[in-house]
């Protein structure tokens, strides 16, 4: 019998940065994201990652900087989607305050904008990730067959919601990073994304690997993201003991059926051809929802899943009376209700001439991407604070905790525990000490200590056998750092 | 089952009669909201801005 690994998850988000500044040369976006990376580095309880490309925080995140002037912070492991988004939450509110703090100093800066999107529209469009991982056992094939239909389909509350890459009217979509999605498994995370990328880099000890998942978008409403990762851990905690749920929906085409569901905001209208015939996302979101509460009892089930499975059965319900029932607790609905109010009022603004027609049609389309943009900015200037700040949605779910402590502690039980408690021990205490998802290397003192075991709770120090390796990935970034001084 | 009829009570979404006025209720303060956030977000020159805001590819 298969007995399955505790559920580790993890989710990585790349936020986007744009300085507003007359000063557009000294306050170019690279030179910002270096300086919030710099002020990081002076500022938090931290010590660098072994590349030399960023820091791992007390809290057992990592925080450094991803291709295309992205600032990435990526989750420490935690053991619910709950506790999740509770990190996910500090992050945001590390790498705000960080932006903020360097605003308060430059005059010349009139602010700096962290944008929790993952596209953007203009050009050719452009995208960067918001990915999840999960510890899992069994060969990857299975789950690839097992997860796909669940991909394509959680997108129904799962999406970000937004705007169709390259239409010259604005379309509405469920989620813009499906645009960037085009096969189900890919090597690569920059072009032809794949829903799962074939990264083998498991992070953790032998028996155990990390899916990782590159289709999802970063939400900004707890419900949201708790519903993404949670009913995708319970998916694969199921596919992990040997069920097989999602082999029975199997879809056809998935990044067709994908990209229908993705343009179908009434969640009625989408049908795919599956094993079991002709379904919506949402019958096939049901069919997993059912697959999981049959086996609520079962050891690989943990204890928050009957919460979860309560959350995301109303969710589905609420969806199938009506999408936009859920405009204060999704993020698509949401921001669809926001697009339609500002077209209706662009529609009773008048109009003139055929020319003028146009001119105006052009203005709204970069109204709205305005809107879509401005919606994920973090802080008190972006549309989601104001309105959550002004009490009108209905998001939040208290099991997501406190959110000040999680900037600087970890998550208690396993290795992040581990993590953290060492970075706030060392921290100050070594010069020269560094850190990885798995190690701590005090370089002063000769001596490293691992932790491959991401339930591990103990760890012992030993001599430390120098290893360039730990030195070498980010000559680059480890000279930028030098120059700074840290 | 308990526990979703207990959530539906708490505010979260349903399908029943009883819910339907909150949730339109709620949608209307949303929506009278969502106007001054927007008008207090946005900028006024979205070109401009959209233009300022153009983004590399990530991951």
């Amino acid at each position: 019998m298969i007995v399955s690994a505790p559920l580790i998850m993890g989710v990585e988000v790349e936020y986007a940065i744009t300085p507003l500044s007359t000063d557009v040369e000294t306050f170019s976006r690279e030179a910002v994201v270096r300086k919030i990376l710099a002020r990081g580095s002076a500022e938090l309880v931290a010590l660098r990652d072994h590349g030399g490309s960023g820091l791992f925080l007390s809290n057992g995140s990592r925080f450094y900087l991803d291709v295309g002037s992205h600032p990435e912070i990526s989750s420490p492991e935690c053991q619910s989607p709950f506790e999740l988004v509770r990190y996910l939450r500090a992050g945001d509110q590390i790498l705000q305050r960080l932006a903020r703090e360097i605003v308060d100093v430059e005059p010349e800066l009139q602010e700096i904008l962290v944008l929790a999107g993952n596209v953007d529209y203009l050009g050719g469009g452009a995208s960067w990730g918001c990915h999840e991982s999960y510890m899992y056992r069994r060969e990857a094939e299975d789950l690839v067959n097992e997860l796909t239909p669940h991909l394509v389909s959680r997108i129904v509350y799962s999406g970000a919601g937004g705007f169709r890459l390259g239409a010259s009217v604005p379309e509405f979509t469920i989620s813009p990073r499906a645009a960037f999605t085009t096969r189900v498994l890919s090597r690569s995370t920059t072009e032809s994304r794949g829903l799962i990328s074939m990264k083998n880099e498991s992070l953790a000890g032998t028996g155990s690997s990390r899916l990782h998942l590159i289709c999802g978008e970063n939400l900004r409403s707890e419900l949201a993201t708790v519903l993404k990762v949670g009913t995708t851990a319970l998916v694969l905690a199921l596919a992990d003991a040997g069920f097989k749920i999602g082999s029975a929906v199997a879809i056809r085409r998935p990044i067709v059926a994908l990209s229908a569901f993705a343009a179908d905001p009434s969640c009625k209208a989408a049908f795919v051809q599956t094993a079991r015939g002709r379904m919506r996302a949402i019958d096939i979101q049901r069919h997993y929802l059912e697959g999981v509460e049959a086996h609520l009892s079962h050891e690989c089930m943990p204890e928050w899943a009957p919460r979860l499975c309560s959350l995301w059965g109303e969710t589905l319900d609420g969806l199938d009376a009506d999408p936009m029932g859920l405009s204060t607790r999704l993020d698509w609905p949401m921001k669809r209700m926001l697009f339609g109010q500002h077209i209706a009022q662009w529609k009773t603004s008048g109009a003139g001439d055929p020319a003028q027609q146009m001119q105006s049609l052009i203005r709204l389309r970069e109204e709205l991407i305005e809107l879509d943009t401005r919606f994920s900015v973090l802080g008190e200037t972006g549309v989601f604070e104001i309105l959550d700040s002004g009490g009108v949605l209905n998001h939040r779910l208290a099991e997501a905790g406190d959110i000040a402590e999680a900037q600087v502690k970890p998550p208690p039980g396993g290795r992040a525990q581990l993590r953290g408690e060492l970075i706030a021990a060392l921290h100050g205490e070594s010069e020269t000490a560094s850190c990885g998802w798995t190690s701590i290397v005090d370089w002063e003192h000769s001596r490293e200590t691992t932790f491959p075991d991401p339930m591990a709770t103990t760890c012992q120090w030993c001599s430390q056998k120098a290893s360039a390796a730990y030195r070498g990935e980010h000559p680059d970034l480890v000279a930028f750092l030098a120059s700074e001084g840290m | 089952m308990e526990d979703r009829n207990r959530q539906r009570e708490t505010g979260t979404p349903g399908t029943d009669d009883s819910n339907l006025g909150e949730i339109r209720s709620q949608a209307d303060e949303l929506l009278r909201a969502g106007d001054a956030a927007v008008q207090r977000a946005l900028s006024g020159d979205a070109s401009a801005f959209l233009q300022a805001n153009r983004q590399q590819g990530g991951q």
